[in-house]
């Protein structure tokens, strides 16, 4: 289980940066890097991000699961995927 | 459990260290924000910044409560945020009024947490809510209750509806007192437009960062929030002119630029609030982002009115997004955002309706939503599609200058859409830009070295501001913001405190003063109304005010002038009722058998009787009086009372005035009304800003279609070139030349009249309260008069020097009160006599 956790943040740190750093100035993140709040992400990247995680593992978000609670780094994210998928 | 823990139970917060409340860390941090809170509320005051509001009257029960809530334990501080604001809500509302408001308050949030299903909660709130609405529209009289919707609303319309979601889809644990708090926040009471305060964000921001930090916040904001009120001041008084006084390019980019200033009064009051609410422990996210220096469509969105945004995105956006992917294929953000932005419009119309009591279903509005939420949806696909690719340009010596341009383009943008929205019509708006064609190559030139020189500036900025030691130095630790917000405050309190400010030099202390009272500028004189949060903030004249004219306990009346005249289809476009009687805010109206707000005459003048028609506006008529206080009525009171006169029995005056009526309704009137009654005299009365007043009603008159029917003014109309379809202020445009031609033409009409009918004609010139003197146009109305044979009455001085604010109705109606009619009416009294001779001729 704990392994799927960390392949899980991997997947999603590469997405996060090859979909939003790309022209960042500063390219650092980590797994407790704020992504909503810290101005990372926007709603466009967060749906963005939603469908992405949508299609890797095969689950379907309710509209108020997208929220900072859920999605405002990589733990957290990481976190809600694998109690939605049993992991 | 104990009781104590049942009901004050440790609120729900993320605090992560309890300080001891007496330690001298501690108190040297409370008394430091302490000083602060009471230098901002001092200045508040001072400066009589939204003195409607009546943040200055209940400044020192803020104060007391914050000295209190800094002391008590965590746990009872949920109830101190709640027992402040039914502290303020009895002493603003009184007994009856206060208790309406709480009650329905606390009904509307048990209906929250009844124990059925979540769609019974929800109609059984707008159940209430429908009956709240026929409150609100007046539909049902209960004064006192209608009273406090407006409050009720502001406090629930939107926050009951994240509350709903909440409990629907989080299981956030609260306390009690930390539920109510969320409604019941003090300062809503003060300022009906409130920002949207999230509620899981109310919940996790509650002392989530050590206390010195979050009060040093909170008077950084509630600084920054004065700043930004004083600054819209400057613009408002100052710089901002009114549509009609556009000529040109400079003149049109200077309206339009500072229209859209009124965007700096919302996020004063946003600032204010919310810094106010963070003084409380309630750590809240900034809610404007440097919106002013956005770059893109998208970006705006994002800074301006932050918590708005995210309740759409929270209550509308996700869900939206959800539900229409499971049936859209192609364009879902695009269509997810146009529906949002529908949305919007639609909300703000709501909240229109609960704060003003209509709804602003305007062209204008809607034309400025469309547009608006169409920009930003084109600008999110085009992010979404370039999402993720690298970026174009590189090089800052280009990227710099571009940033600038497109800050500036938005700006524009944004400033042409405000102008939009605040216009009256699409003609309206159209007209005022068609004045951007005119322009002289130096003034051509100066705007683009303006242009030119923000680029420059903004860019020599961006790069100063990359570097790292710059970046160190401005970027001060939350902490130590005191050396900002303490020098800050000194400067403010030492241009109006008496001991240090008489060391300033006058034209300093004279700038000062003018901006320590809130009045109107000279283009709202005119009542030309700007803008939905102008109107928003604002309100009418006789509609609810803010907490202050609550505090009066006086509930307000209903009634308009409208409900006690007729509208007619000619010239005169309304006349009283005749036998009527309402009440109008605080005076009574009545009119007699003739439709005159006067006393009972008889249309046979008796013998021995003389008898004088009076002809005026609404100074005449006694806007904001009753019956006996007019200085017509005063003045035929001392008439009778001195009359020695064995000739003359006794004087009449009768008083054919109502507001609105103008010259030309003058003229109507003389031909179709005053001589039944067989006057011997007839004073007509004309004011400051003669011309400017006539070329505003008879612009009116076209727009209506009335028939304008003098052959005289129907040769005017087709000279000047007017059509019914252009807007008001292009009729203006064209009639400017002719105005004067009108003025002569009828006062002229007037004289024939009198003369005709033997009845001597007078001319009276009584100044306006608010109105500046134009001496150029006094004299030549005056000498119009003289020509035609009119005595003439001068009022001038009649105001002496007194503070002009000591003698208008209210803060937002300059017409003279009971005081003015009095001193307008010794004056008045006073020169009829000194002309006596002339107007009551020995030949009776």
């Amino acid at each position: 289980m704990e392994q799927n956790l960390q392949e899980i943040k991997e997947s999603i740190k590469n997405f996060i940066s090859d979909s939003f750093l790309k022209n960042a100035d500063n390219k650092e993140l980590s797994y407790t890097t704020p992504l909503i709040s810290g101005g990372i992400m926007d709603s466009i990247s967060t749906m963005q991000l939603v469908t992405f995680i949508e299609n890797k593992y095969n689950f379907e978000f309710q509209a108020h699961e997208v929220d900072r609670d859920n999605l405002d780094s990589i733990n957290l994210i990481s976190n809600f995927v694998a109690s939605k998928i049993g992991g | 459990m104990k009781l104590k823990d049942k009901i004050f139970p440790e609120p729900y917060s993320n605090i992560t260290i309890q300080e001891d409340l007496f330690s001298k860390k501690r108190l040297a941090a409370f008394i430091l924000s302490l000083l602060q809170l009471i230098a901002i509320l001092f200045i508040v005051g001072s400066f009589n910044i939204e003195k409607s509001s009546g943040i200055k009257e209940v400044s020192s029960i803020i104060v007391f409560l914050f000295i209190i809530n800094s002391f008590v334990k965590l746990r009872f501080r949920p109830a101190i945020l709640f027992s402040s604001s039914i502290i303020i809500i009895y002493y603003a509302f009184g007994l009856f009024s206060g208790s309406i408001l709480i009650i329905t308050g606390l009904t509307l949030i048990g209906c929250c947490h009844l124990p059925i299903k979540l769609w019974m909660r929800t109609f059984l709130i707008l159940f209430f809510t429908a009956g709240m609405v026929i409150l609100r529209d007046n539909l049902f009289y209960a004064p006192r209750a209608a009273l406090v919707v407006p409050f009720i609303a502001s406090m629930f319309m939107f926050r009951i509806i994240i509350y709903l979601y909440e409990i629907k889809h989080s299981n956030l644990e609260s306390s009690f007192f930390q539920r109510l708090s969320y409604f019941f926040l003090f300062p809503n009471h003060c300022f009906l437009l409130f920002p949207i305060i999230d509620y899981k964000t109310y919940l996790k921001t509650y002392f989530n960062k050590p206390e010195k930090e979050i009060w040093q916040k909170g008077i950084r904001w509630m600084l920054r929030g004065v700043i930004h009120l004083i600054g819209y001041r400057i613009i408002y008084y100052y710089l901002l002119i009114g549509p009609n006084e556009i000529t040109d390019l400079p003149s049109l980019l200077r309206y339009i630029t500072c229209s859209y200033a009124l965007i700096l009064r919302l996020s004063g009051l946003f600032h204010f609030t919310i810094g106010l609410l963070s003084m409380y422990g309630l750590n809240l996210p900034p809610i404007f982002n440097n919106y002013l220096l956005a770059t893109s469509f998208v970006t705006l969105w994002r800074r301006i009115n932050i918590y708005w945004r995210e309740f759409m995105m929270k209550i509308f956006y996700y869900p939206i997004f959800f539900k229409y992917k499971k049936i859209i294929k192609r364009n879902l953000l695009a269509t997810t955002m146009i529906t949002v932005f529908f949305i919007t419009w639609a909300l703000h119309n709501y909240q229109w309706f609960w704060i003003r009591g209509n709804f602003p279903l305007t062209t204008m509005d809607i034309a400025f939503w469309a547009t608006l939420g169409i920009c930003i949806t084109i600008n999110s696909v085009w992010l979404e599609k370039t999402m993720g690719k690298a970026k174009k340009i590189q090089n800052n010596i280009i990227l710099y200058p571009l940033t600038i341009l497109k800050m500036i383009g938005i700006f524009l943008f944004m400033s042409i859409m405000w102008s939009l929205w605040g216009s009256n019509s699409l003609q309206e708006w159209t007209f005022l830009l068609s004045k951007g064609k005119q322009f002289t190559a130096q003034e051509f030139t100066f705007l683009l070295s303006i242009f030119f020189g923000i680029i420059i500036i903004g860019s020599a900025l961006q790069y100063l501001f990359s570097k790292e030691h710059i970046k160190k130095l401005i970027n001060i630790e939350p902490g130590h913001t005191v050396m900002i917000t303490i020098p800050s405050l000194i400067i403010l309190l030492v241009t109006i405190i008496p001991q240090t400010k008489k060391n300033l030099p006058s034209a300093v202390n004279n700038f000062i003063s003018s901006l320590s009272e809130e009045k109107l500028n000279n283009t709202d004189k005119e009542n030309t109304e700007r803008g939905y949060y102008k109107k928003l903030i604002d309100g009418e004249k006789n509609s609810l005010g803010g907490l202050w004219e609550i505090n009066l306990k006086r509930p307000k009346s209903f009634t308009s002038i409208d409900d006690i005249t007729i509208r007619t289809t000619d010239l005169l476009s309304r006349t009283f009722k005749p036998n009527s009687k309402i009440k109008v805010n605080d005076y009574l109206l009545e009119t007699n058998s003739f439709g005159l707000r006067d006393r009972n005459y008889e249309l046979v003048k008796p013998t021995k009787i003389y008898r004088i028609a009076l002809l005026g506006g609404s100074y005449e008529m006694g806007s904001g009086v009753n019956n006996k206080e007019i200085y017509e009525n005063l003045t035929e009171e001392r008439l009778n009372k001195n009359n020695t006169d064995s000739i003359i029995k006794a004087y009449e005056i009768l008083n054919f005035s109502l507001g609105g009526y103008h010259l030309v309704q003058q003229v109507e009137l003389c031909n179709t009304t005053v001589f039944k009654f067989k006057p011997d005299a007839l004073i007509y009365v004309s004011h400051t800003g003669e011309a400017r007043r006539l070329l505003g009603y008879f612009a009116s008159n076209i727009q209506n279609g009335t028939d304008l029917k003098y052959p005289f003014l129907k040769k005017i109309k087709s000279l000047s070139g007017v059509k019914q379809t252009m807007s008001k202020i292009e009729i203006q445009e064209h009639l400017k030349p002719y105005i004067y031609t009108i003025i002569q033409w009828c006062y002229s009409e007037i004289a024939k009249s009198c003369h005709l009918n033997h009845s001597i004609p007078v001319w009276a010139f009584l100044p306006a309260t608010a109105d500046i003197l134009d001496n150029d146009e006094y004299q030549k109305i005056k000498g119009y008069a003289l020509q035609l044979g009119f005595v003439t009455m001068d009022l001038r001085g009649v105001y002496g020097n007194i503070d002009r604010t000591k003698i208008y109705v209210s803060e937002w109606d300059t017409h003279p009160n009971t005081e003015g009619h009095r001193m307008i009416f010794e004056k008045f009294y006073s020169e009829f006599i000194k002309n006596k001779d002339l107007i009551v001729p020995n030949k009776k």
